[in-house]
């Protein structure tokens, strides 16, 4: 007898099959679960009727090839807190389609290129060389706090032409916002914080705005002023959005690189020594630390029509979680995916997504972590790291709180 | 179907058959040639498929758009021929081109 209905797809409800990306622990190690669920269910109806992606090929192939939108049919975020308003990523570039995704993603690209790239290194270089100073005379330091966040921190602030007396403020309002990304499935507690976030950062760039309209700079909240002045370029409120979106998207992510990297490297004393012996390699050593601990473990996409996805047939208006953290250690495309490898000849990651809204920042994120860990190496050259506690932070990304470490 | 040659900043070689309507990135990337990654998948974000187009054939390859000039403008390798080669259509026109790739591409 044949039948038209694939009877392999759960009709009823779906299986976090051992990983639960919202569970408190899971991200202590979630790499066993990850593999466990690639290798059980490689494209998984979730309890929440979402699907996630786990085969690297297959996150490639929906990214490269797959009429996708940011939102539902009927224009609804799937993964947004209906409550969250204020501040929200609703109109961030990042949630929405083209024509209009293109509009604001050109206009961020122009503070964002090369240019700043090549205009930020030397501000970047002088604040690691500041920050190992300062370790190297004390003994020890804090990779997140004196590294992995005050490098992006200050980088981003700077970009966008926020007072380095603000800055702290922003050390709690963007890990509790990266959490709106996905905050319907999240507990009120989480909820309700990543709502006020949500509403301290609106009030906070609203008055920045106000302030700024009379003495603009070369800073990326001056140009998307510009821009909003040069007629209906940018709508009311979209550029508090962009401003809240970007220094989410910039810092918080980069704290996941520079920290997981560099205990990445903590942990294969053997892979520093080999980045000590060739600082060559300092450039496949960042993007195999990004494979290695990815610091956004997914991100989504929505059908626009039906796909096939290894061998089933998802529906129009499936939501997509595209399972970054687990397509980066899929051993079908790296060989011995758990092995941290400065020297893989091969490191082609997806840590920053795909498609149309491939990460803007990558190459600030990239250079800034160059040069943090690049110079961590190199400086505590000869000296004997031992590590304290690690905490995890409150962001949705894969960010440590804090990673202490003394120098013997 | 025609051919393109690129040419890594190592001087290796590699002959690969085009088809008219393709991108010279997704010909690269088709045949395996290194040094073309196309992250993005063609979208003109990524940059991970800069190349130059020999003198010969630049006219042929159409004018640079603004996302390319986004992307290219100030980066180090960047040189007057630099194209991202997923906005280059693949014509008869464009037969043996000659595509020089950049020392890194990240
Ligand atoms: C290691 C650091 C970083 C990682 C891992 C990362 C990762 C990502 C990912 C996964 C996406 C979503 C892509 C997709 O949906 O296909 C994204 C988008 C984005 N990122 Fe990053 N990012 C990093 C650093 C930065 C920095 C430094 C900035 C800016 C200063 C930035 C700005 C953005 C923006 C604006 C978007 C939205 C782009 C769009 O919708 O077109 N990111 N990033
Ligand atoms: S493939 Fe990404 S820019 Fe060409």
């Amino acid at each position: 007898m044949t039948s038209a209905i694939d009877t392999s797809i759960p009709v009823d409800t779906g299986d976090w099959c051992g990983a639960d990306p919202f569970a408190p622990n899971f991200r202590d190690d979630p790499y066993p679960s990850l593999h466990a669920l690639r290798a059980r269910d490689p494209v998984n109806l979730t309890p929440v009727n979402t699907w996630r992606i786990s085969r690297y090929d297959d996150v490639a192939t929906i990214f490269r090839k797959a009429k996708t939108s940011q939102t539902l049919a009927d224009g609804t975020a799937p993964n947004f807190d209906p409550l969250d308003t204020r501040g929200s990523f609703l109109e961030f570039m990042l949630n929405m389609d083209d024509p209009e995704h293109q509009r604001l993603r050109r206009l961020a690209m122009q503070s964002l290129g090369p240019n700043t790239v090549r205009q930020m290194e030397d501000e970047v270089k002088k604040t690691v060389e500041q920050t190992l100073d300062k370790a190297l005379a004390q003994g020890g330091m804090e990779i997140i706090q004196d590294m992995a966040h005050l490098v992006p921190s200050r980088m981003v602030c700077q970009i966008m032409g926020i007072p380095e007396s603000d800055r702290e403020l922003f050390n709690e309002w963007t890990g509790a916002r990266t959490n709106a990304f996905f905050a319907r499935f999240l507990p009120p507690d989480v909820q309700q914080r990543t709502r006020d976030a949500g509403n301290a950062m609106a009030d906070y760039f609203e008055n920045l705005v106000r302030e700024r309209r009379g003495n603009l700079g070369n800073d990326l909240i001056s140009a998307l002023i510009r821009a909003e002045a040069e007629g209906d370029k940018l709508r009311d409120g979209e550029l508090v959005v962009q401003a809240i979106g970007i220094i989410v998207a910039g810092y918080e992510t980069t704290i996941g690189l520079i920290g997981n990297g560099t205990r990445a490297f903590l942990d294969h004393p053997e892979q520093l020594a080999l980045l000590r012996e060739d600082p060559g390699l300092i450039n496949n050593a960042i993007e195999e630390c990004l494979r290695y601990d990815t610091p956004i473990l997914f991100n989504w996409r929505v059908l626009q029509e039906p796909f096939e996805v290894s061998g089933k047939i998802l529906p129009a208006d499936a939501v997509l979680w595209m399972m970054l953290g687990s397509a980066n250690r899929d051993p079908a495309r790296f060989p011995e995916p758990d092995r941290f490898d400065i020297r893989r000849r091969d490191v082609a990651h997806q840590a920053f997504g795909g498609g149309v809204h491939f990460c803007l920042g990558n190459a600030l994120a990239r250079m800034e972590a160059r040069h943090a860990i690049g110079q961590f190496a190199l400086r505590t050259k000869g000296i004997e790291i031992r590590q304290g506690k690690l905490e995890w932070s409150h962001s949705f990304f894969r960010v440590m709180a804090q990673l202490p470490i003394t120098f013997h | 179907m025609g051919r393109i040659i690129f040419i890594a900043h190592d001087g290796e070689q590699h002959a690969a058959d085009a088809q008219p309507g393709e991108s010279l990135m997704q010909c690269a990337v088709n045949n395996l040639v290194p040094g073309i990654f196309g992250d993005c998948g063609g979208c003109a974000t990524c940059g991970t498929c800069h190349a130059y187009i020999d003198d010969r054939w630049r006219a042929a390859a159409g004018e640079v758009n603004e996302d390319e000039l986004l992307i290219l403008d100030g980066s180090e390798h960047a040189r007057p021929n630099s194209r991202l080669t997923c906005q280059v259509t693949f014509t008869e026109e464009l037969d043996g081109v000659i595509v020089r790739l950049p020392p890194v591409q990240r």
